[in-house]
């Protein structure tokens, strides 16, 4: 797989693996907040992400009073 | 147990983590450190480096592009984070841990009863590669010799 790859250097490898999470949690937040505003319930949101509603609640419902945190 | 000053307490327990929170990672590191050192604008952190939060928090931008274009992935992070606040701080990373400790290191070296802001910065000018706050640092073009140099000398 490396040989398909661009770079063999861990420091940056591993940057890119960390930049990916970062973007897939950026992500998630935004499009749970669209989908929210769309109205779908927390079961939906967590069905479609694959994962449990409670996980998905816990982890976003209490966000709105925090933007500025 | 360790006692922190009220400045650096902010620094340390509010600020880093929420950096940590607002780019989605799980834990909070070294570099996270750096960003609450930077929070406020006066700080004396600001003063020696010359550069601001939002300076470095583009800096990270830039390394995440870079590294993640360097593994075949054209995608630029998105510029404006939005991830979830209402969570549990993230826990430390082993390094920024060991970074604390070495704060607590320097302040004693100083005789000071308490952890100030530039025993923290000391701690982390030392940090060496491939340490996060130390690959930020040097993509920011800091020379680090002479910023220890001026926190020595102020």
């Amino acid at each position: 797989m490396v040989s398909n790859l661009m770079s063999d250097d861990p420091e940056v490898g591993l940057r890119a693996v960390v930049a990916l999470h970062r973007l897939a949690e950026q992500l998630e937040a935004t499009y749970v907040q669209i989908a929210r505003e769309h109205g779908w319930s927390w079961e939906q949101i967590g069905d479609a992400l694959g994962v449990s509603r409670q996980s998905i609640h816990t982890k976003y419902s209490r966000r709105h009073d925090g933007e500025a945190h | 147990m360790v006692k922190l000053t009220r400045d650096i307490r902010a620094v340390v327990l509010i600020s880093a983590s929420s950096e940590a929170q607002r780019l989605g990672d799980r834990r909070t590191g070294t570099h996270h450190l750096l960003m609450g050192l930077l929070s406020d604008a006066s700080s004396l952190t600001c003063q020696l480096f010359g550069v601001d939060l939002e300076t470095v928090r583009s800096a990270l931008t830039e390394l995440d592009k870079a590294a993640l274009s360097a593994v075949g992935i054209e995608t630029a992070p998105l510029d404006r984070p939005r991830t979830m606040s209402g969570r549990r701080r993230p826990p430390f990373t082993s390094g920024a841990r060991h970074a604390l400790h070495q704060a607590v290191v320097a302040s004693r070296a100083d005789g000071s009863p308490q952890i100030e802001e530039r025993h923290l910065l000391r701690a982390i000018l030392s940090l060496e590669r491939p340490d996060p706050a130390r690959q930020l640092l040097d993509s920011l073009h800091i020379d680090l010799s002479d910023t220890l140099r001026r926190l020595e000398a102020g």
